[in-house]
C-alpha cells in the first residue's frame, strides 16, 4: 500500500496534469476494489464453475465460503450479496456474514451447520455494513459466509454469488463469484 | 542422377498416356478405394499420377504453401520441394502393424536462388481417407538436393487454397533423414508406400494430478478437449527410448475427451498421444527403382491415462477448514477469457503443444469427494484450493 504522503502526492500530480489535459483525474476509490480468490478478473463461462455439493446433516444447513479482500487505499463496505442465479428449489436461505479468521486456521470452502464451528480467532460482521480485511494483512483474511437449509429431497442452492459494494461511499460496485454452492438431491447431484 | 529434364519429359509422356493434364485432379487421377467392414483399405496411388505432377511454377493454380528451405545445395538439377497428403487420423487409427498406405502427391515446386518456394496445385476434393472428420488434412512437405532431405508436417483445416493456405513452413536439410538414399531419382516421382510397424507408443503430458491422505476421500479428473491439439512429428529415430525429434507436427484431434473414476490413490493424470512406427519406403515412378527407405513416428490420436508411481508430493500454504460431507469441482479452461490452471503442465513437453493450438474449448475438472463430514481438509501449493496451481487432500 502506498504511503499517504507519496498517495496524496500522485493524486494532486493526476489532478494538475487532468487540469492541463482537460480531463478529469481518477477519483481515490478508482484504486481500490473488493478481490475474491474464487473470482477471477474475467468469469469463466458457466460451463467451468467450480462447485460444492453438500450432504449436509443433521441441521440440514452448510456453510458456504467465499474469500474476499480490499485491495488498494480506500474503505470497501459490502453492501449486499445475493444468488447470481439458483439451481432446484428445495433450500432456503439462513444466513450471510462476513469472517474475519485467521489465515492458518483455513478458509471455509463447505463446512457443516450455520454458523460453523467457530475457527479460533474468528470475528463475524454483519451483511451489510461489513468492511473485509486488507489482502496485504499476512495473518487475517475474511469470507462471506452463505448458509443455506436443505428444505426437501430435490436440493439446491445459489448458481454462483454478487457481492456489491461501495469504496469510499461511492456509487456501487460488484463481482461476480462463479461458484456453484448446492445441497446435494434430485435437482441438483444424488446424495 | 537423372536428369530433371528426362524426367520432365517421362511425366509429361506418361501424363499424356493417362490422359492426364498437369493440373492435378485427385478424384480422378488417383484409384482411391473404398474401406470394407469399417476398416478402410489403404488407398492405392496411380504411379502415373505421381509423375504427372506439375511444378508450381508452370501452373496458375491456388497457392497452397509458402515456405523456405535451408542448408540445401544445387547438385545441378535444383532443389525440388515435395508435398502429399498423409492419411487422415481415422483412416491411422484403423491400421494394423503390417497395414500399408501411400501419401497423396499433392504439389511440386522448386526452391529459388533466395531459398523461397511456393507450391500451387488445383485440388478438387481429396479422397475421404486423407480428411479427418473435422476436416482436417495433415500434409508432409519435403525438400530434397539430391544429396540431403529436409521434411516438415502441417495440418489445416478446410480446402486448401490461395485463401485457406497451409502455414508457411521452414524446412531444413538434415542429412540423417535419409537412411539409405539413391542418387538416382527425381523427387517429383517417388512413389511412396508406409508400412505401420507398430503402435501403442504413447507419449504422456501431466494434465492434473489428486493426491488423498487415506483410502476414504476419493478424487478424480475430466478432460475435455474441442479443439484440435498439434502432436509433433519423430523423423528416422530408431526406437522410441531415443529423443523425441520433432519436425513440425500433426493435429489431432476434435473432440476428445477423457472422464477418470474417482480413486483414493495418489494418481499423475496424463493426456497421451499414441504413436504408430512406420516404415516409409520410396521407388521412382516411372523408372520402378529402389530410391529409399525411412522410418519415423507419427501421432495415431489422443488417449488418456494416469500414473500412480508418478505423482509427486508437495508442500502447502493455504488450507480449508473441516469440510462438509460432499463433493468439490474445481473447474479450469484456457479460454482466453480465462485463465486458471489446474495444474496444467503439457506445454514444455517434447511432441505434444496443447497450448498452443488448443483455443478455446479444452478444460478440466478436478474433483474431490468426501465421505464424511468435518474429516478432510483441501490444500493448495500457492494459494487456496478455489485458485491454487496443485491441490491435495489432507486429514483435517
Amino acid at each position: 500500500m502506498p504511503r499517504p504522503t507519496a498517495f496524496w502526492a500522485s493524486a494532486l500530480s493526476m489532478a494538475v496534469l487532468g487540469t492541463l489535459t482537460g480531463c478529469t483525474g481518477p477519483e481515490v476509490g478508482d484504486a481500490t476494489t473488493l478481490v475474491s480468490s474464487d473470482a477471477p478478473v474475467q468469469p469463466p463461462p458457466e460451463d467451468y464453475w467450480s462447485q460444492y455439493v453438500a450432504v449436509p446433516g443433521a441441521s440440514a444447513s452448510t456453510t458456504f465460503g467465499v474469500t474476499v479482500c480490499t485491495q488498494g487505499p480506500g474503505v470497501v463496505e459490502i453492501t449486499d450479496v445475493r444468488p447470481k442465479g439458483t439451481k432446484g428449489t428445495d433450500f432456503a436461505l439462513v444466513g450471510i456474514r462476513l469472517v474475519t479468521f485467521r489465515k492458518d486456521k483455513g478458509s471455509t470452502l463447505a463446512s457443516d451447520d450455520f454458523p460453523p464451528q467457530a475457527r479460533a480467532g474468528d470475528v463475524a460482521h454483519s451483511v451489510p455494513g461489513s468492511t473485509p480485511s486488507s489482502c496485504d494483512d499476512l495473518q487475517v483474511s475474511s469470507e462471506v459466509q452463505i448458509g443455506l437449509r436443505k428444505t426437501g429431497p430435490g436440493g439446491g442452492g445459489w448458481a454462483g454469488a454478487i457481492v456489491q459494494y461501495t469504496v469510499d461511499g461511492s456509487e456501487s460496485r460488484s463481482i461476480v463469484i462463479p461458484f456453484r454452492m448446492l445441497m446435494c438431491g434430485s435437482e441438483t447431484e444424488r446424495c | 542422377m537423372s536428369a530433371p529434364t528426362h524426367i520432365g519429359r517421362s511425366a509429361l509422356a506418361i501424363a499424356a498416356i493417362a490422359g492426364l493434364t498437369l493440373t492435378l485432379a485427385p478424384a480422378v487421377a488417383l484409384g482411391a478405394t473404398a474401406g470394407t467392414k469399417g476398416r478402410p483399405t489403404p488407398v492405392t496411388v496411380n504411379a502415373a499420377a505421381l509423375a504427372s505432377l506439375p511444378d508450381s511454377v508452370r501452373i496458375p493454380a491456388p497457392k497452397i504453401l509458402d515456405g523456405s528451405a535451408t542448408g540445401f545445395a544445387d547438385h545441378g538439377y535444383g532443389v525440388q520441394v515435395y508435398a502429399s497428403a498423409l492419411p487422415s487420423e481415422e483412416t491411422l487409427d484403423a491400421m494394423q502393424p503390417g497395414d500399408t498406405t501411400h501419401n497423396l502427391p499433392l504439389a511440386r515446386g522448386t526452391v529459388d536462388a533466395r531459398g523461397r518456394f511456393h507450391l500451387r496445385a488445383e485440388l478438387g476434393a481429396l479422397p475421404r481417407d486423407y480428411v479427418g472428420k473435422a476436416g482436417q488434412v495433415d500434409v508432409v512437405i519435403v525438400a530434397w538436393d539430391g544429396k540431403k532431405q529436409g521434411e516438415v508436417t502441417a495440418s489445416t483445416f478446410g480446402s486448401l487454397s490461395d485463401e485457406r493456405p497451409l502455414p508457411a513452413v521452414r524446412l531444413v536439410a538434415d542429412e540423417t533423414q535419409v537412411s539409405q538414399a539413391s542418387d538416382s531419382f527425381d523427387k517429383a516421382s517417388l512413389d511412396c508406400k508406409e508400412t505401420l510397424l507398430s503402435r501403442n507408443h504413447l507419449r504422456n503430458a501431466s494434465i492434473g494430478e489428486s493426491l488423498t491422505p487415506d483410502y476414504s476421500q476419493t478424487a478424480s479428473m475430466t478432460y475435455k478437449g474441442s479443439q484440435s491439439v498439434s502432436l509433433g512429428v519423430a523423423i528416422n529415430v530408431s526406437n522410441d527410448t531415443v529423443g523425441f525429434k520433432s519436425s513440425g507436427s500433426v493435429s489431432r484431434t476434435s473432440g476428445f475427451s477423457a472422464t477418470w473414476s474417482a480413486s483414493a490413490n495418489n494418481r499423475s493424470y496424463l493426456l497421451q498421444s499414441e504413436l504408430g512406427y512406420y516404415k516409409q519406403t520410396c521407388y521412382n515412378a516411372v523408372s520402378g527403382t529402389y530410391a529409399y527407405t525411412k522410418y519415423s513416428y507419427r501421432a495415431i490420436k489422443l488417449t488418456g491415462g494416469y500414473s500412480t508411481g508418478s505423482a509427486s508430493t508437495f508442500s502447502v500454504v493455504s488450507c480449508t477448514s473441516p469440510l462438509a460431507k460432499g463433493t468439490w469441482t474445481r473447474s479450469a479452461s484456457n479460454a482466453k477469457a480465462y485463465s486458471n490452471g489446474v495444474g496444467f503442465d503439457i506445454s514444455g513437453l517434447a511432441g505434444i503443444d496443447v497450448t498452443s493450438t488448443s483455443n478455446y474449448d479444452t478444460s478440466n475438472a478436478l474433483t474431490y469427494t468426501q465421505p464424511t463430514a468435518n474429516k478432510y481438509k483441501l490444500c493448495g501449493n500457492n494459494d487456496y484450493p478455489s485458485s491454487a496451481g496443485r491441490i491435495r487432500g489432507y486429514l483435517a
